[in-house]
């Protein structure tokens, strides 16, 4: 209807240029089991089929991945239209529906009695050589073959014959252990290192039910993303080294969470037990990091529990202060500058700050007031190095996201770092705000910062973890991590990514938009927000950040996406 | 010796088969390259040649008896790439021989045969892929296409009319499952032989994403007669159609195999009655072995019994009916005193050993097959064990991305139907009642004289 509608509308006003539109992309509309639903045209059955909440089981087939079609358990009963006979006609040889592209008057049965026998059959033949040894599996409770068991097969084992053996406990590389008895050959692991990294470690050699996978002669399993192939793994035949027998997986809490190991910010799920994160793993989002993350990301929980954390806040010339004391004294030293005149105060942002926090602190200190001192340091050095897959050369996550927020040097006379730095050595600047570790690498060296610190009439730090600034600074309070807070961040292609609070911070540390918020309360501030809800929506109408041609048209916070592999959907990807 | 000429059906094996019936002199001296020199002279333009083989009813002779003239029509009309013919020369089928044959003795009618193919379907290329353990027929095939090329029968500019066609010979590693296109295809590709996922067809996305068409090797020799003869009509009896019956048109080779007195190939019509292949053309069963049962077209077929081998005509209608199929013409006879138990556990061991291990249903079940027919043999099976046999080939059937999966569970379905008193008497005694003579119990490599090793020269030595 819209496409008439605009084109007539052309056509009666020749003399406006028409805008050259996107292309309207082509759709299909097909009955899966009944029911209509139009989908573009190319799309997989498979896929047609989830938009009308079917699930047709598979284990081969991947949405990240090409099409293989060889676990034959997405068979359905698939009919096309057939002009010449003027019925519905079904395939000569079943379909996979994984491999089929949905075409317009098609009709799809995915539970007539056939196809539901189909399934048993290829579930039989599946577990025929498996060992079923869940009790000692990793994957037991997330695993595709024990859930397809239940819904689709469930009968008795008939073989009295002995299984097949293939060897297990082969080590890919460090960080993966295959087990050959267990493997289904799906080659999902095999096609993630042909096309998304391109790598080409992994193949299927031997035939017929000697296959088994096997890294390539020579070579070694050592890319930055090989533990994506346990993820996409439907059986426990890939597990990771990290996780093995660490905890039943039925006991993981999983809250969606984002990394900052780059700023990709790939969206992950931190699965948690008992307030310890047991491990990180991918969430779908496409645009950003689609199906996976590296190993780096995975890791980044072991590096959060190694920092050392500022035990309490603390304020200089006062035992015992507590975090109230320092709050009220922060909020003076604002409330003071505010009157007397902002050039001798300095912002030193942080890019693990969230979108809010930046935002916040931004208005706090004056954002886009002239002659404002604002800028955003790099808390992290080392990490990955950049590749075409996922990793970028930041190993900060939100980089562009804190300085677009608010913490930008002011329109005119803004000092940046480099300003900053020369300035407190100038002894320009009264009142310095760091947020975060990591000012040394910004600065040139410990030695560099302590020399420029010591002319700062008050170094306040806010940070979740101790580094060259710490002892020198008049007042610090310590912070949450990104895994015990909320927030968002904004990665380097503009998306925004949403983190949630997965573990109970440690007493006394405190979320960094709350701290504001007390801040500006102790210093009579007015701050434009109640809360983070609050900060969320004004931070999305926020005319300037509109404006900024990076987040063009993406300024959309996550909701949930589909395709969780363990968020109440094992059986989505 | 002479060959026995069938009714005149001389398509392939026309001449006296000897060492020396291979070189270019002697194809020359029978007509040999005329045909292609008139056809790309202007007797046929490339869509009259493609019509000419359409109507001459000339059906796929690699065993799915597909029609070749449709097969070709369905290239691309204005392609983006190159068109390429494949040779599949990949005769893996147990109990088929017959490509070896043309290769070995007439390899220049197939070289012939490519050249009109190509210029019919708008090729310039050609792969012969051979089967890895076909070493004769490569060394001949080579000697034969270096002659061609020296000749001028290939290469650039073909006697003038400016059609270029190349011919590269290639060698397999022996695998059964690259006989089947796709398989074949990524083979030649030098890729692990899969057989892809249809569709789409070799016909839009073949050799390196080209178009390509994969026939038999002795599909594409038969193009030779037809783009000479013309196809005919079977009313009339002239060209092609001369031979056969309306729906299966001309000549086909038969090897065949078993406990028969003149064991070999022999090109008769199609349509020729399977006793006359027996009796006449054979020599009969061996002395004192009745005919137990028949593997019609390879093993893959579905097996009949005695009786009904006996009213088969040799054609695709006449088999269907019987219950199988005409598949690629390797006719396995099996003697009285074969343990029909033991020689379907052979064949299983060869499809369990030959399945690429893709798809489920036939990585599994080919071995679990296997391991269930391998006990009843060895009476350690129970009475159920038959059905369940029967539950898993049906299993197995239709299900998966080629047709080995079906190879494996015809056959085991039909020898269940035909034989199952025989599976019952194994369970029963708890042994194979059968004393096995012989190692090998289809005896596929004859149990007579073989006609063509009277002459000790023609055992070719690579």
């Amino acid at each position: 209807m819209s496409d008439n509608a605009t084109s007539e509308s052309a056509s009666e006003k020749p003399e406006v240029a028409v805008e050259p539109t996107a292309p309207v992309p082509e759709t299909v509309t097909l009955s899966i089991d009944g029911i209509e639903v139009t989908v573009p045209k190319g799309t997989k059955v498979i896929e047609a089929a989830k938009q009308a909440g079917k699930v047709i089981p598979h284990f081969c087939y991947h949405p990240g991945l090409p099409v293989d079609g060889n676990c034959r358990m997405c068979i359905a009963d698939v009919r096309t239209w057939n002009p010449r006979a003027e019925k519905h006609m079904p395939a000569r040889r079943p379909a996979v529906t994984c491999w089929v592209d949905a075409e317009d008057n098609m009709q799809v049965f995915t539970d007539t009695p056939e196809v539901l026998k189909s399934r048993a059959t290829v579930m039989e033949f599946l577990l025929l050589n498996h060992p079923v040894d869940c009790p000692i599996c990793d994957k037991a409770g997330e695993c595709m073959l024990q859930d397809y068991y239940m819904l689709h097969d469930r009968q008795r084992s008939e073989v009295r014959d002995e299984k097949v053996h293939k060897p297990r406990l082969v080590p890919f590389g460090d960080r993966i252990l295959y087990n050959g008895e267990r493997c289904i050959l799906c080659s999902r692991c095999t096609r993630f290192t042909e096309h998304v990294t391109g790598t080409h470690e992994l193949g299927i050699v031997n035939r017929g039910d000697r296959a088994i996978v096997e890294v390539v002669e020579g070579g070694d399993f050592a890319n930055a993303y090989t533990d994506n192939v346990a993820d996409i793994c439907p059986v426990g035949a890939l597990t990771k080294t990290d996780f093995r027998f660490k905890k039943r997986v039925w006991f993981l809490k999983h809250t969606e969470s984002v990394c900052g190991g780059c700023s990709r910010t790939c969206n992950t799920v931190v699965d948690h037990d008992r307030e310890e994160i047991i491990r990180i793993m991918p969430r779908e989002r496409p645009g950003v990091n689609d199906f996976w993350i590296c190993n780096e990301g995975r890791d980044l929980y072991k590096e959060l529990a190694a920092t050392e954390r500022p035990a309490a806040a603390s304020l200089a010339g006062k035992d015992q202060a507590s975090a109230e004391d320092v709050i009220a004294w922060i909020g003076e030293g604002l409330a003071a500058h505010k009157k007397e005149g902002r050039e001798r105060l300095a912002v030193i942002g942080s890019s693990w700050m969230s979108n809010e926090e930046a935002w916040l602190l931004g208005h706090l200190v004056g954002k886009g007031v002239k002659g404002q001192h604002l800028a955003v340091k790099t808390d992290r050095v080392d990490g990955y190095p950049a590749d075409d897959v996922l990793h970028t050369d930041d190993h900060n996550p939100n980089r562009l996201g804190a300085s677009a927020s608010g913490i930008a040097p002011g329109k005119k006379d803004g000092k940046d770092l480099a300003g900053i730095l020369a300035a407190a050595q100038a002894g320009e600047i009264d009142t310095l705000i760091v947020w975060g570790p990591g000012l040394a690498h910004d600065w040139g060296g410990d030695d560099a910062v302590a020399e420029a610190l010591a002319k700062v009439a008050r170094v306040i730090q806010l940070t979740d973890a101790v580094d060259a600034v710490t002892p020198l600074a008049h007042a610090v309070i310590p912070l949450r991590n990104w895994a015990e807070r909320d927030g968002t961040w904004t990665n380097v292609d503009g998306f925004h990514s949403r983190f949630k609070k997965a573990l109970r911070p440690p007493k006394g540390a405190w979320d960094g938009f709350e701290l504001l918020l007390a801040i500006a309360d102790a210093g009579g501030l007015k701050s434009p927000a109640k809360n983070l809800r609050e900060a969320r929506k004004k931070l999305k109408q926020d005319p300037e950040l509109q404006a900024r041609e990076f987040l063009d048209g993406r300024f959309e916070f996550p909701g949930n996406q589909t395709g969780f592999r363990h968020l109440g959907g094992v059986l989505e990807t | 010796m002479t060959y026995p000429i069938v009714d005149g059906a001389r398509v392939l094996l026309n001449f006296e088969r000897n060492t020396e019936s291979w070189p270019l002199a002697s194809y020359e001296s029978r007509h040999g390259y005329v045909t292609a020199k008139e056809a790309l002279g202007g007797k046929y333009t490339p869509e009259a040649l493609l019509e000419e083989v359409k109507q001459s009813g000339l059906r796929g002779r690699g065993g799915a008896g597909f029609p070749t003239g449709l097969k070709w029509s369905f290239l691309p009309r204005d392609p983006e790439g190159p068109i390429t013919l494949v040779v599949n020369a990949d005769e893996s089928e147990p109990g088929t021989f017959k490509d070896r044959v043309v290769m070995e003795e007439n390899p220049h009618q197939l070289i012939e045969g490519c050249v009109l193919s190509c210029y019919a379907m708008g090729s310039n290329n050609c792969y012969i892929y051979i089967r890895g353990e076909y070493v004769g027929c490569l060394k001949r095939m080579h000697a034969a296409v270096e002659e061609a090329y020296a000749a001028g029968h290939l290469g650039k500019n073909l006697y003038g009319s400016g059609f270029d066609c190349d011919i590269t010979v290639h060698s397999g590693a022996g695998a059964y499952i690259c006989g089947e296109e796709t398989g074949l295809i990524e083979s030649l590709e030098g890729k692990k032989g899969q057989p892809r996922i249809k569709p789409p067809f070799p016909a839009v996305y073949g050799v390196y994403g080209y178009p390509t068409i994969v026939n038999n090797v002795e599909s594409i020799a038969s193009v030779v007669y037809i783009a000479d003869q013309g196809a005919g009509a079977t009313v009339d009896r002239t060209g092609y159609r001369r031979w056969g019956t309306e729906k299966s048109a001309g000549t086909k080779l038969f090897s065949v195999s078993g406990p028969v007195k003149r064991p070999g190939v022999y090109e008769v019509p199609m349509g020729y009655p399977f006793a006359d292949l027996l009796n006449k053309e054979c020599g009969g069963m061996l002395d004192g072995i009745a005919l137990k049962a028949l593997i019609v077209g390879g093993s893959s077929v579905p097996v009949v019994d005695a009786d009904t081998a006996m009213q088969i005509t040799m054609d695709y209608e006449s088999c269907q009916e019987h219950g199988t199929l005409l598949g690629s013409g390797g006719v396995i006879v099996i003697g009285e005193g074969t343990c029909m138990v033991r020689a379907l556990w052979v064949l299983l061991r060869f499809y369990h050993h030959e399945s690429c291990g893709q798809c489920t249903p036939c990585r599994e079940g080919t071995g679990w097959i296997e391991r269930i027919v391998h006990r009843i043999e060895h009476g350690h099976a129970s009475p159920n064990d038959i059905d369940e046999l029967y539950r898993i080939a049906d299993g197995m059937e239709l299900r998966t991305i080629c047709t080995l999966a079906d190879a494996a569970a015809w056959p085991t379905k039909s020898f269940i139907d035909v034989f199952r008193s025989e599976f019952e008497e194994h369970i029963d005694k708890g042994c194979c009642p059968y004393d096995n003579q012989f190692p090998d119990p289809l005896n596929l490599r004859g149990g007579g004289v073989p006609q063509r090793h009277d002459d000790p020269e023609h055992v070719f030595v690579p």
